[in-house]
């Protein structure tokens, strides 16, 4: 071949290459429109109007949704259809959907979302099946079913300010406060209840290398998890009246000199690299005094073949500041693909996945859940999870109480990322004003690009 | 006798599938990043991408002061881990060339980190460096010195992800050095001892200006792969405690993969592929022989 035509071969080729997107943007468009599906006919619900179909779940692997994975054979005994379940930890999972969603793919039926982090952005996106249709449509519900039967807490997660619903709450998991009985009760205190009594706990019983008083999340975007609604408790808020995000207020100010001084002064060396692995399994081996987070870990500090601190641990609502208490409550659901070719279908594993007998089985394994009737349920939860009846009281209160500790916007990993850093600096001896001043300039600078 | 033309044709016909498919691995992605990188392009919305020029590059270059702090990070890891492992290296390649018992044991035992999962290790090297449980410190109180942070602490985190890179890489100076010491000529260390030089004298006038271009070669791949480093920091720190160890691709990582900006995240590897092209062109010409 003359040296020219094998040039002009590899521009074609290169360009071929290039336009190769284009071709597969224009294909899945096709792909994306759903088709019509069977129904239940005029005679009313069926659990089995759309047997033999097979759904795809896209599964986060967090405990709180191991029910569903675990009993999936009843579902498909039910409808007769099959379930191919994808279970992926928490970042490969976002990121999955993410191509999914942004190449409209219909490979993915339902799906498990963090609502802490996806709810506006996945919704501002096109990424959720509105679901109030679906609700109020009698041949895919049940007419025992209703959305009235999930807490209000379960309400304010899935609903959107215009009423829309996009996803079923599985849980809605509160922090909680975690103490040391034995430690507080040997210096003859009580468990604090404000933010400023859990400091002066925290100078009485404070003894290194033996116990440290007081970790919470030093890593970055980890600790934006928890810092906000620490913040709450003095009145700190995302957002100003005018409805600008406001993150370098006094109250913010004063959150963060409180956050940093505790773990400067009364955490372990390292906390600034610490996720909650670290800091439950610091708490679990009986090297803190105090901390929160997740309700969940409480059940692996009453594990007695691990837990050095098993029976010696008590459970409270989040100290609070001088604007209360306002624990952070963080859930995930179950969200329909919109571009899914199965919606009604898929629609009735929303209906299973969060009906009575999995949310028992799921309180049973000590995740606080969305159904007002399994909530109210503490006889069963103190039996089922053997948790003392403190710990069934603060996660139930808690849930009540409680506040999402994330905003409300599309941006929200930046969010958690700049706010992380601020928190680190501060915690690393940087000034918390500056470093929230600077924290503040970008915030504005986000909102501005991402949610106008 | 036939024309080169015709020699190559059925040469050429049996690799061009082979150029064909390296052409669509290497020159697709190349050009779709270079397109990708005109676009502001958030995945997590309804926009379509939209053509911006050359802005992306404009804020990388002129607005983003992440991307200056990531650019220093990635020097000054690369600076203090290629320090380390080339003096290492080179030390250990000529402990390597003398004859003592067992030396054949002991350099195998030497190179095996080169052949350890950097995810994996690092898991060890995060559990090794705890401050208050970890056995790093541990060892450290033993001859009684001050425990230290490690990665847990903005000014120590850089020297310590140098040195979990630094024990993971200088077997691999170590060998290219010590291939080069055995390819030496002996005529100039004869020489030289029948002149009267001593060891320094040797070391430094003869061993190390004819090891040169073999400790340039080694340096020179070492330091595209320190620019590149990103398994051991991610899964280390993850560029934290704040920014402190945030290189440029773990900061790219970050715009494309957590926050979804992909047309920046695509400027951000323009650049960042431009910068490891502008130092191994400066590295090759030392290469040079003088």
């Amino acid at each position: 071949m003359k040296r020219g035509r094998f040039a002009l071969l590899v521009v074609v080729v290169s360009v071929l290459s290039a336009a190769l997107p284009s071709l597969a943007v224009a294909g899945g468009a096709q792909e994306a429109q759903p088709t019509a599906e069977g129904g239940a006919g005029k005679e009313g619900f069926s659990w089995t109007q759309f047997q033999g179909k097979t759904l795809y779940l896209l599964n986060e692997k967090v405990p709180n949704n191991e029910t569903i994975v675990n009993n999936i054979g009843k579902f498909e005994a039910l409808t007769g259809m099959k379930v191919v379940i994808d279970t992926l930890p928490e970042i490969q999972k976002r990121q999955k959907i993410m191509v999914e969603m942004a190449a409209q793919s219909s490979t993915v039926d339902v799906y498990t979302s963090a609502i802490h982090v996806e709810k506006k952005s996945h919704y501002e996106a096109g990424w959720y099946e509105i679901l109030n249709p679906y609700m109020s449509d009698s041949s895919i519900t049940p007419p025992d079913w209703s959305w009235n039967d999930f807490t209000n807490a379960a309400h304010k997660l899935a609903t959107h300010p215009n009423g829309d619903i996009s996803t079923i709450p599985l849980d809605n998991s509160p922090h909680i406060f975690f103490y040391r009985k034995d430690v507080l009760a040997k210096h003859g205190l009580e468990p604090p209840k404000t933010l400023s009594q859990v400091e002066q706990v925290a100078r009485k019983i404070h003894n290194p290398p033996e116990l440290y008083a007081f970790a919470m999340r030093g890593l970055k975007y980890a600790n934006a998890g928890v810092f906000p609604h620490t913040a709450f408790g003095f009145g700190a808020r995302f957002f100003d009246s005018s409805g600008n995000i406001k993150m370098n207020t006094p109250e913010w100010v004063e959150a963060l000199e409180w956050y940093a001084r505790m773990l400067q002064n009364y955490a372990p060396p390292g906390v600034v690299g610490w996720n909650w692995y670290e800091v439950t399994s610091a708490f679990q081996q009986g090297q803190l005094g105090m901390t929160w987070d997740g309700n969940m870990f409480g059940g692996r500090f009453e594990d007695p073949e691990k837990s050095q601190v098993a029976g010696k641990v008590g459970y409270a609502v989040m100290p609070g500041g001088p604007a209360g208490q306002v624990p952070g409550v963080y859930a995930n659901g179950l969200a329909i693909n919109p571009f899914s070719a199965k919606k009604n279908a898929a629609w009735l594993l929303l209906l299973w996945g969060t009906n009575e007998e999995n949310q028992y089985n799921s309180a049973a394994i000590g995740v606080t859940v969305s159904r007002k009737s399994v909530v109210a349920d503490t006889a069963f939860l103190m039996e089922k999870t053997g948790m003392p009846e403190d710990y069934v009281k603060a996660s139930t209160l808690s849930t009540e109480l409680g506040d999402i500790g994330l905003p409300y916007i599309v941006a929200v990993n930046e969010f958690r990322d700049i706010l992380g850093i601020a928190i680190t600096n501060a915690i690393e001896g940087s000034d918390p004003k500056t470093e929230l001043d600077l924290a503040q300039k970008q915030l504005a600078e986000l909102i501005e690009k991402t949610e106008k | 006798m036939k024309s080169p033309r015709t020699v190559l044709k059925p040469q050429f016909a049996f690799i061009s599938p082979t150029l064909v498919f390296l052409l669509l691995v290497v020159a697709f992605p190349l050009v779709y990043v270079l397109y990708m990188s005109t676009q502001e392009w958030y995945l997590a919305s309804r926009v379509p991408p939209t053509f911006v020029g050359l802005k992306n590059y404009a804020e990388i270059i002129f607005k983003d002061s992440r991307f200056g702090s990531a650019l220093k990070n990635t020097f000054l890891f690369t600076l203090i881990a290629l320090t380390l492992q080339t003096t290492l290296g080179v030390l250990c390649a000529l402990l390597f060339d003398t004859e003592f018992k067992g030396r054949g044991i002991v350099r195998t035992v030497f190179i095996v980190p080169m052949a350890t999962t950097p995810v994996a290790i690092s898991l060890v090297w995060i559990l090794m460096m705890q401050p208050t449980t970890g056995v790093l410190n541990y060892f450290l109180s033993l001859v009684h010195i001050k425990p230290a942070l490690w990665v847990f602490s903005q000014k120590t985190v850089l020297l310590a992800l140098a040195i979990v890179d630094t024990w993971m890489w200088t077997p691999f100076i170590m060998l290219i050095t010590l291939g080069g010491l055995s390819s030496l000529p002996t005529e100039p260390f004869e020489q030289a001892k029948i002149d009267g030089a001593n060891s320094f004298q040797t070391f430094f006038r003869i061993t190390l200006p004819l090891l040169r271009p073999y400790i340039a070669v080694a340096v020179i791949l070492r330091s595209i792969d320190c620019l590149k480093t990103f398994d051991i920091i991610f899964v280390m720190t993850q560029g934290g405690p704040g920014t402190a160890s945030e290189t440029l691709n773990i900061f790219m990582f970050l715009k494309g993969f957590y926050q979804f900006h992909i047309g920046y995240a695509s400027a951000v590897a323009v650049v960042f592929f431009v910068i490891i092209l502008v130092v191994s062109i400066v590295l090759l010409r030392f290469r040079r022989p003088e």
